[in-house]
């Protein structure tokens, strides 16, 4: 029954090869690349509603977002679909051709385990615990030197998928004195039998040097109480010559079992205004950069009985930036009717996770067709690349 | 050769030595551990505040003009308990029963993230863990699953059986999420062999497990009128037991079948996933994680578990397994401590004085853990790659310097590091504190070294 599946416009799951990537030098690097990371399983359906289908608010009478024109109603696409009313920037970003939407996005992953659904989509190996380093840190490393610190995430430790080989930084800015030059010196020549405390020490003393806040900027960044002034500062970052080129934002409390309408207003607007901050701050170089979303698995199709939904499949992906080939919705769209759904349950995963970021990786980063099967995302060679996302 | 044992059982199986307690348990090291094994009760010197029961029914009950200042004054009493559970864990003579009762309320991590859990976490640490700490593990699995806390935390509250009969009269579902987390984080850990039905059935089971609130009111509404000998509410030492908006009928967890009356399916499935060979290899594993290494040996797991399932699940037992298992006193420095060790440690030689919490919960939230508040269910981390990344160590060392400065100017440098590493501190930090420009400076690097961060 396929036949009853939409085929959206822009990109399909086309089987042509990918061209072989030039050989990427360090230096080539001027792009930039920003991963959301929207943990606690965002839900599709409430970021996208598909407002023209009547089973969307069939599954969803109490929690299903209005369609365009109501009061509190979707932010109008197209005929078929809206963004949710907290997306208003995004909304722009789309009409101004720099914003790619994906519905029934998933990885491999089919269970409802925030973990295993997480390790799977940072991970990259298609199994919950089937690699120790992240996709991300992979993908760098098969750049180039693995000790360039090409990426930067915001926290006090890497999240999985920048953890691995390639080194990488970790911005989470002092909120006392800095240590001064002596005290460091005298504690490295302590730490200098430990091995692991020295390298993490040395690592943290030259971030340190890299930027200075103060301490009311640096705790507020260090709580994570402003994702869009994370973002402006992981932007500021990005632009500056000597900064970082790839950058994650870990973005929490997605797990909408409950009083989604009220939960996810914050959650959207947070994440719209980050979008937006992080295009403010990097100023000349939003024309070379791509902000992605991403998030360990998606939520049922219908509502529950707290107003919220509980774990799923297929989730929504939005790709914003200057070099983004906008203004498109892309994939393939499976439908919400009892019939489309996965296990009669879940939006049907129809556009991998993994196709999409190795499209971007691929064409943004050049990370060579060969790194992304073997390396990045190994076994994923039937999960075709996404193409054409970017403007050429 | 016993004061570098008497650091292991001080560091590792304690909270860190106070002064002079390495000297006092050098002598029989596992002795002094052998000694606090079921000492896991309420301390004495703790001020309880409100049953859990009480904290429900009264936020439930509380008229709305009532409402912001009963919900302050709950959070205020949660927080007094807390700190006073902190300095007793500051000065605790017993404390290896202390981090077991850590190590569990880690395993059952509950986050004070909502304002109900928040007011409630005092009591879940009182009502339901420590009571069990040296008991079964069947029987605080049982506790942790009914206890108002962990059903708020995981929205068993929100969990209603579709033909219950509340169900039958209004669309009502079943929320999986304690079920879930029961399977995967509690028990038989998520490789354990379980599935997404196992899941369902179990959600099912735990449906009418609650505590006063909206959901039950509104029950209880419907009820009295309509099931007028029925009876509505069953307590159960803690625990509330709600047969209107249970799911009725047999379920199948694991491949056997649940038929009891409602509400006593849940002790049976407890005690089945208690009695799991899984469950014991998964306790085992993070048993071992927590006293040997990040990597334990295969060989410490399978003891372990062996324990675990011949003793029945006795957790008692198992404490005095861990305390003699050889593995545990081979190396002095093979595991990071958390910040929140590192900071009772700190304060623990830093001997006996006014505790001011204000610092303790800013140097905790400067590292990164901050009280209660671990960002899922799944509890604070236990492994040196996560606790030593760059910039946690950075703000693990502006903490210790904050720490000597306020606590340890006019202390002996030397007498110092004798009483907290001594038996394992290395040349290159007997060097740097002998050449530290101030006593306050030597202080630091002693708290910052990795004998003091390691445990």
């Amino acid at each position: 029954m396929l036949n009853r599946r939409r085929f959206l416009s822009g990109t399909a799951a086309a089987s042509v090869a990918l061209l072989p990537g030039a050989a990427v030098a360090r230096a080539e690097t001027d792009r930039r690349l920003v991963f959301i990371i929207q943990r606690g399983a965002q839900d599709g359906l409430h970021a996208l509603p598909p407002y023209a289908e009547r089973s969307y608010y069939d599954g969803r009478p109490k929690i299903g977002v209005p369609p365009p024109g109501t009061e509190g109603g979707a932010l109008k696409l197209d005929g078929l679909f809206g963004l949710h009313p907290s997306l208003t920037g995004l909304h722009r970003l789309y009409e101004e051709g720099e914003l790619v939407v994906a519905p029934a996005v998933a990885t491999r992953y089919r269970s409802r385990s925030h973990f295993d659904g997480q390790n799977l989509l940072e991970n990259g190996s298609g199994e919950p615990f089937g690699a120790s380093s992240g996709f991300l840190n992979r993908a760098l490393a098969s750049l180039g030197s693995a000790g360039d610190r090409t990426a930067v995430n915001v926290g006090l430790a890497a999240p999985l998928m920048l953890q691995g080989p390639a080194k990488t930084r970790t911005f989470a800015p002092s909120e006392t004195a800095p240590l001064s030059s002596d005290f460091v010196s005298r504690l490295q020549t302590a730490y200098s039998g430990d091995p692991v405390l020295a390298e993490a020490f040395e690592s943290a003393i030259q971030d340190s040097r890299m930027v200075s806040l103060d301490p009311q900027e640096a705790r507020s960044i260090n709580r994570g109480r402003n994702m869009a002034h994370t973002a402006h500062i992981i932007g500021t970052l990005l632009r500056s010559k000597e900064g970082p080129r790839v950058a994650v934002l870990e973005s929490n409390g997605w797990d909408t079992h409950d009083g989604i309408n009220f939960r996810s207003r914050k959650l959207f607007s947070d994440l719209d205004s980050s979008i937006l901050a992080l295009k403010k701050a990097l100023g000349p170089s939003w024309k070379k950069t791509v902000v992605v979303t991403i998030s360990e698995f998606g939520r049922t199709a219908r509502e529950n009985g707290s107003k919220g939904t509980d774990h799923g499949t297929g989730g929504t992906s939005f790709l914003a930036g200057g070099a983004v080939r906008g203004g498109r919705i892309i994939g393939d769209w499976p439908g919400t009717r009892d019939s489309d759904l996965l296990r009669n349950r879940d939006l049907y995963p129809a556009n991998p996770t993994e196709g999409l970021l190795k499209g971007l990786l691929h064409d943004h980063l050049g990370v060579t067709e060969a790194a992304l099967e073997s390396r990045v995302f190994p076994g994923s060679r039937s999960l075709q690349p996404v193409q054409g996302l970017l403007r050429s | 050769m016993t004061s570098r044992d008497a650091f292991i059982a001080a560091h590792r199986f304690g909270l860190g030595p106070k002064s002079g307690e390495l000297e006092r348990i050098a002598p029989d090291p596992k002795g002094w551990l052998s000694a606090q094994v079921g000492k896991t009760g309420v301390p004495g010197d703790v001020e309880a505040s409100m049953p859990s029961e009480k904290i429900t029914r009264t936020l439930a009950g509380a008229a709305s003009p009532d409402r912001q200042k009963t919900r302050r004054i709950l959070r205020e009493q949660a927080q007094s308990e807390v700190n006073a559970m902190l300095a007793h864990r500051i000065g605790s003579e017993n404390p290896f029963a202390e981090r077991m009762v850590l190590f569990w309320i880690n395993h059952f991590n509950v986050s004070a993230s909502r304002g109900l859990t928040t007011a409630l976490q005092p009591s879940y640490e009182r009502e339901a863990i420590r009571p069990h700490v040296s008991g079964r593990f069947a029987d605080l699995l049982y506790a942790v699953l009914t206890h108002p806390a962990m059903i708020e935390y995981l929205d068993n509250n929100n969990s209603l059986g579709p033909n219950s009969p509340v169900g039958q009269r209004r669309p009502v579902k079943i929320n999986e999420n304690l079920a879930r987390e029961t399977l995967e984080l509690y028990s038989l850990g998520v490789n354990g062999g379980y599935t997404q039905q196992d899941i369902i059935e179990l959600a099912k089971i735990l449906t009418g497990w609650s505590f006063p609130g909206p959901n039950v009111f509104r029950a209880e509404k419907t009820f009295r009128k309509r099931f007028p000998n029925m009876e509505f509410e069953k307590r159960e030492g803690h625990a509330a037991f709600y047969r209107l908006i249970h799911e009725p009928g047999p379920k199948t967890v694991l491949g056997k079948t649940y038929r009891g009356e409602p509400g006593s399916e849940l002790r049976a499935v407890v005690e089945d996933l208690a009695a799991h060979p899984s469950t014991a290899r998964f306790l085992s594993t993070k048993l071992a994680r927590h006293f040997v290494s990040d990597t334990p040996s295969e060989n410490v797991i399978a003891k372990l578990s062996s324990v675990y399932l011949q003793s029945g699940g006795d957790l008692k037992v198992l404490q005095a397994a861990l305390i003699e298992l050889p593995e545990a006193w081979e190396e002095p420095l093979p595991k990071a401590k958390s910040p929140y060790e590192f900071l009772v440690a700190g304060m623990r030689a830093m001997g006996p004085g006014e505790i001011n919490h204000k610092h303790i919960s800013q140097g905790l939230m400067q590292m990164g853990q901050q009280l209660h508040k671990a960002p899922s269910p799944q509890g604070w981390p236990d492994t040196e790659d996560v606790w030593f990344a760059p910039a946690r160590l950075l703000r693990r060392v502006e903490v210790a310097q904050l720490l000597a400065k306020r606590y340890g100017r006019d202390r002996n440098p030397d007498l110092f590091l004798e009483q907290t590493i001594g038996p394992v501190a290395g040349d290159e930090i007997r060097r740097v504190v002998r050449g530290a420009p101030s006593g306050a400076d030597a202080i630091a690097f002693i708290l910052a070294s990795r004998e003091f961060q390691r445990r």
